[in-house]
């Protein structure tokens, strides 16, 4: 795999350019990360339901949804001039081509995290302290494992009708198991709780990644072979 | 106009209709030869319908998997066939489980639905699966189709342990009220027999309703089953 | 010496019709083909199949030995424009053939590609987002692209389409270089006026079978008798 590395990497460089030139997915995932925000902070009873028990939910739906609206334009960029076309020529493996989008796709979730995180401890009062790089950490993990699926669902959703939908349909399933075991170590780590403690949910999270990472290489290639 | 599916699809409708004669008995047999649990009372007995009925659900998504496996290392349409005509029965299922659950549940834990693994996962499935029928929908050639819904297949088919341990770390740490006795205690044999008919009479089902579904799938398609 | 392009018994369907069917044709270095027929007649399948972005049905095919379906090597022998442009409308043409260039690790690539502008008329252009040109500059730069990285085998489809008289006579004038340097060279195109001026073997496919095999040698009027015939018995 090391050596379809450099491929990978211009591809996934390409991905960044081109989304840097037009500047749709991030800034509407963002945009929308933090309406999330907005949206949970009043939808909530303040004296019936305390800012400490909700926020480690809040956080990570957050990140989950705002990531996920950033998955389509890996291959909606792809479908627009036939460009996908330009790839399967390239003297590259179809994973190669996987690889880079992944990266690509991880890299944008992680900025919108990125955005999210803050703005998270802002309007929740979450106070400043390491476990907060802990908790970054943690959404990263999440990331690199829905993103492996969300990668190979966009690559097929793209050529229907309302891909837009279709794919958080199909992907939500597969984030449940990383957010449901993000939220239990974030309550923790927020809860004051030792590190020890939440190394079996890290555990969780690094083995759905090399899981799903595996599987999507794998599966890639049958959602662009024609 | 017959076609060569036709004794499939009338193979699989006399298999579902035993199946469903099976189901009828069962109920027979629940209602009046199975003694009543003593502290759950009537609603009891639609655990004979919502456990199977949960349980085919789960297999008939487990063969989908396989098939989408079996599909992409072979390429054999009737693979495609079969996973797609098996999701669809899981979905019967799958339907039936979640109105028989709430059924059951409430007059027994006192709440409508409970987030233990076995429920979540099968309604996760479920959802997954609504979503696999929905992309097959939208794509019009039969070879991409079939390669897609494999993928699809197959990663739930892998989801499934993350989904089951995820809940079940969920659950050790946040145990759920226990309002009457929930938990499943050992089933007195004549209780025991009952489920198991029921599974036989759900098992049985289950084929036919795949044998038609699949008949009609070919049928459909204009090949040979 | 292997044949570039080896097409053998070539079958492809598409929902149950036959778009091609049972075609075998060997192309080898310094040759020009043409490859005419009428509309739907699969001459853009034909080519599709050749560079591996559809699987035969039955049938091999091989560029250089390989079948590009398998061997990345063998894909990087190929050039190919299809009628979708392979661009990215957010990004310039020289961004859009820098990445090309990375993706088959060019050397000299900035030069590679100034090259290939100035041959098929890209001028300024080249730092607009392409989704700001036109369709014949979009073309003009497909064909640039194609070219970058020195194909053994070229595969163009409707090259001419959208282009004016000056750059249809680049883009004749490219196939001729590309000869030249000994690649061989298929050429698709309604365009009859533009292949006759290059010395080409010309295959007729009327529905996804080959049907006459002649060369741009027999004069264009007779030409266009034989395939009347050809396509209408």
């Amino acid at each position: 795999m090391a050596d379809r590395l450099p491929a990978a990497l211009v591809i996934a460089a390409k991905d960044v350019r081109v989304e840097l030139a037009s500047r749709t997915a991030l800034t509407a995932a963002t945009a929308f990360g933090v309406l999330i925000l907005v949206v949970f902070n009043f939808a909530r009873d303040p004296t019936a339901v305390s800012l400490e028990v909700l926020a480690p939910s809040v956080l990570w739906v957050t990140a989950a949804f705002a990531g996920m609206v950033t998955l389509n334009r890996s291959f909606a960029m792809e479908r627009d001039g036939g460009a996908i076309e330009g790839l399967l020529l390239a003297p590259i493996d179809r994973s190669t081509i996987f690889l880079g989008k992944y990266l690509a796709n991880v890299a944008f979730v992680l900025v919108v995290d990125a955005i999210v995180l803050p703005v998270f401890v802002l309007f929740f009062n979450v106070p400043i302290n390491p476990t907060l790089g802990w908790i970054a950490l943690l959404l990263a993990l999440a990331a690199a494992g829905y993103v492996a699926v969300g990668t190979v669902l966009s690559a097929m959703t793209v050529r229907t009708r309302f891909a837009e939908l279709m794919l958080p349909a199909l992907l939500l399933a597969f984030v449940v198991p990383p957010v449901l075991v993000g939220v239990q170590a974030t309550t923790r780590l927020l809860g004051g709780r030792p590190l020890s403690e939440i190394l079996g949910w890290v555990w969780f999270l690094v083995i759905y990644d090399v899981v799903f990472l595996t599987l999507g290489l794998m599966l890639f290639p049958a959602t662009i072979d024609e | 106009m017959t076609s060569a599916a036709a004794p499939v699809i009338r193979r699989g409708v006399v298999l579902t209709l035993l199946g469903l004669a099976g189901v009828a008995a069962v109920y027979g047999l629940a209602l009046l030869g199975t003694p009543t649990e003593r502290w759950q009372g009537l609603a009891q007995k639609i655990l004979y319908v919502h456990a199977p009925s949960a349980w085919s659900a789960l297999m008939a998504f487990f063969l989908t998997g396989v098939a989408s496996v079996g599909y992409l290392l072979f390429k054999d349409p009737r693979l495609d066939a079969f996973a797609e005509a098996s999701a669809e029965v899981g979905l019967a299922f799958g339907a039936v489980m979640l109105t028989t659950g709430p059924m059951w549940a409430k007059p027994v834990w006192g709440t409508w639905w409970q987030w233990e693994p076995r429920l979540t996962l099968t309604l996760l499935l479920v959802l997954l699966f609504i979503g696999y029928r929905a992309l097959r929908n939208s794509i019009d050639d039969p070879e991409e189709r079939a390669r897609y819904s494999a993928v699809v297949g197959i990663m739930a088919l892998v989801l499934v342990p993350f989904v089951h341990l995820s809940v079940y770390l969920f659950r050790t740490i946040h145990p759920q009220p226990v309002i009457l006795k929930p938990s499943r205690p050992s089933l007195p044999w004549e209780m025991l027999r009952t489920l198991l008919a029921s599974l036989g009479a759900f098992a049985l089902l289950y084929v036919g309703l795949v044998t038609t579904r699949y008949g009609i799938g070919r049928r459909d398609a204009g090949v040979t089953p | 010496m292997l044949p570039t392009l080896q097409l053998e018994a070539i079958t492809r369907r598409f929902s149950g019709r036959t778009v091609v069917d049972d075609v075998s044709l060997a192309i080898s270095s310094g040759e020009i083909h043409a490859l005419v027929g009428p509309n739907g007649s699969g001459k853009s399948t034909l080519a599709r199949l050749a560079v591996g972005l559809l699987r035969p049905h039955r049938g091999s095919v091989r560029v250089g030995g390989e079948d590009p379906r398998q061997s990345a090597e063998a894909r990087r022998r190929v050039g190919y424009l299809g009628h979708a442009s392979l661009l990215y409308g957010d990004l310039t043409p020289v961004e859009n053939l820098r990445f090309v260039g990375q993706l088959y690790q060019l050397a000299a690539l900035d030069e590679a590609i100034a090259t290939r502008f100035d041959a098929v008329g890209v001028g300024a252009e080249r730092d607009t987002p392409v989704r700001a040109l036109s369709r014949g500059m979009t073309q003009r730069i497909g064909l640039a692209r194609s070219l970058l990285h020195d194909p053994d085998l070229l595969i163009w489809d409707e090259p001419f389409s959208g282009l004016d008289l000056v750059s249809a006579t680049r883009a004749v004038d490219a196939i001729r270089a590309a000869q030249a340097r000994g690649a061989a060279v298929v050429v698709i195109s309604h365009e009859l006026t533009e292949l006759w001026r290059l010395p080409a073997t010309v295959h007729v496919l009327v529905r996804g079978s080959l049907r006459l095999a002649t060369s741009t040698a027999v004069p264009l009027e007779e030409f266009r008798k034989r395939y009347a015939e050809v396509v209408d018995g």
